[in-house]
């Protein structure tokens, strides 16, 4: 599958956090959690259990969240929540027992409310750089901000060997040098 | 994105073979002319489509690989060596970063990636490679000189 | 975008004019030099898609330095252009491409320009350009012989 056609369909997206929340403090993006359920139904049941030992437990833990009971005749069970940035999110809780519904909870009260996608990099940061990005300035000879061009010294190839001509002065000095000291 | 699909279900329910070519044709939602909406023709191209799929996730690398070569080639240039060169000598003095390491480091980290470009140039010296470049910088030490 | 950053994303993408002197230099060889500057393939920030390319100002063309006949055949600027990717960026990167015949640049170019490329060979001096002193001093290397005619 081409990432043109996943993207059309899923998208992809960075790791991300809503105002970096978790840094420093935590905002509890989970504002309210909708339980639907039918007080007759076996499929309800689990749910029903669920509101009867833990849902007091919940509320009183998470202040933050407004908890709403929607009874329901003959309807199945599922759960709503809704998020600080306006993100949504629904659960089927059909013939799910109380353990499960307690873990769907608890998945819902941690979310974000932004929906899930896949994840282009595992990792984010603001900071990618303690150095400073390159630039082309960077690795330069500070001589160039001033130089006046064309300059022959920033324009010769390097020079790596010398000329057989330099040599041959080298050595014609070496020898006139012995000859008068002799 | 806009989820179609519990509208169609709710509106149109078809049987299997509706539900079969709903598939393909989601697949196909964004070609353009009647391969997008007539299922003989889109099938086609849908499957054709995740044939190049397949084929670009061999190639991707291929195309990642090439593309760091040439960030780090550019990066030595710039400081004077070669990839090449300092190649051997991470292998030699056991410095294990990969390509993809090291075409961050020298956009992201161009100071750290010039200690690479010196070291390289005094220990290739050192092990007798290049002799005729350009004499190597000074103030760095390795090991083979204490 | 913060100020810093803005700042910082202009600097990173700068666009650098390079200099280069053609002089005694070989058009093929340089091509291949300067077709990595237009195209930004000597930046580690290269990618295809980003318009990074620099632009390179040839001086002294006229001078260049042709191996055997290639003097009939082609000139330095056909030489870059058949040396660059062969693709829709080829005429914007040729577009970067400034060659002048002589040493002489226009002043809005010059202005711009902020770094110099090397030359790939050295330049080679004539004998009629070193000075009299210096040809006259030079060590004798050996004689003739005695019998030996310099028509």
């Amino acid at each position: 599958m081409t990432s043109q056609t996943w993207n059309r369909f899923w998208g992809s997206t960075f790791v991300k956090a809503p105002l970096q929340n978790g840094v420093g403090r935590y905002v509890q993006q989970l504002q309210r959690i909708t339980f639907k359920f039918c007080k007759t139904h076996g499929g309800s049941r689990g749910m029903r259990d669920f509101i009867e030992k833990d849902l007091i437990e919940f509320a009183r833990m998470n202040p933050g969240v407004v908890v709403y009971l929607k009874p329901r005749r003959h309807r199945s069970s599922c759960l709503k929540a809704e998020y600080l940035n306006g993100g949504e999110e629904y659960i089927s809780a059909h013939k799910q027992s109380s353990e499960e519904i307690k873990k769907w909870v608890e998945y819902l009260r941690t979310q974000s409310g932004y929906s899930v996608e896949r994840l282009r990099k595992y990792q984010h940061t603001d900071r990618p750089s303690i150095q400073g990005p390159w630039t082309p300035w960077m690795h330069r000879d500070q001589c160039i901000n001033i130089a006046e061009y064309p300059q022959e010294e920033l324009s010769c190839a390097v020079k790596r060997e010398k000329t057989a001509t330099q040599e041959l002065l080298e050595k014609s000095k070496i020898f006139v040098g012995v000859n008068n000291s002799s | 994105m806009v989820i179609t699909s519990p509208t169609l279900f709710a509106r149109a329910r078809g049987g299997d073979r509706y539900w079969k070519r709903r598939r393909i044709l989601a697949l196909s939602s964004h070609f353009f002319g009647r391969k997008q909406n007539c299922y003989s023709i889109a099938i086609k191209y849908v499957h054709r489509a995740l044939r190049y799929g397949v084929r670009a996730r061999k190639l991707k690398k291929a195309d990642d690989r090439e593309l760091w070569d040439t960030r780090i080639n550019a990066g030595c240039f710039e400081l004077g060596t070669k990839y090449s060169d300092m190649k051997a000598v991470m292998n030699d003095t056991g410095i294990a970063l990969d390509r993809k390491i090291l075409q961050n480091m020298a956009v992201w980290e161009p100071r750290s990636f010039r200690a690479l470009a010196s070291l390289t140039k005094v220990k290739q010296a050192e092990m007798g490679l290049n002799t005729l470049g350009s004499p190597p910088p000074s103030g760095v030490v390795t090991r083979g000189m204490l | 975008m913060s100020v810093a950053r803005r700042v910082q994303q202009w600097a990173t993408f700068g666009r650098m004019w390079y200099l280069y002197d053609a002089r005694w230099q070989n058009p093929f060889h340089s091509a291949d030099k300067i077709k990595l500057y237009l195209a930004g393939r000597n930046k580690p920030i290269y990618h295809p898609l980003s318009d990074c390319g620099d632009h390179v100002v040839v001086i002294n063309s006229l001078d260049i330095a042709l191996p055997g006949m290639e003097w009939e055949k082609r000139i330095l600027r056909k030489a870059v252009y058949n040396k660059l990717d062969k693709n829709l960026l080829r005429r914007g990167r040729m577009a970067r491409l400034h060659i002048f015949p002589y040493d002489k640049v226009p002043d809005n170019i010059l202005e711009n320009v902020s770094a110099q490329m090397r030359q790939l060979r050295p330049v080679p001096i004539r004998l009629d350009q070193i000075p009299e002193e210096e040809v006259v001093n030079f060590p004798k290397v050996y004689d003739w012989p005695k019998d030996h005619v310099i028509s």
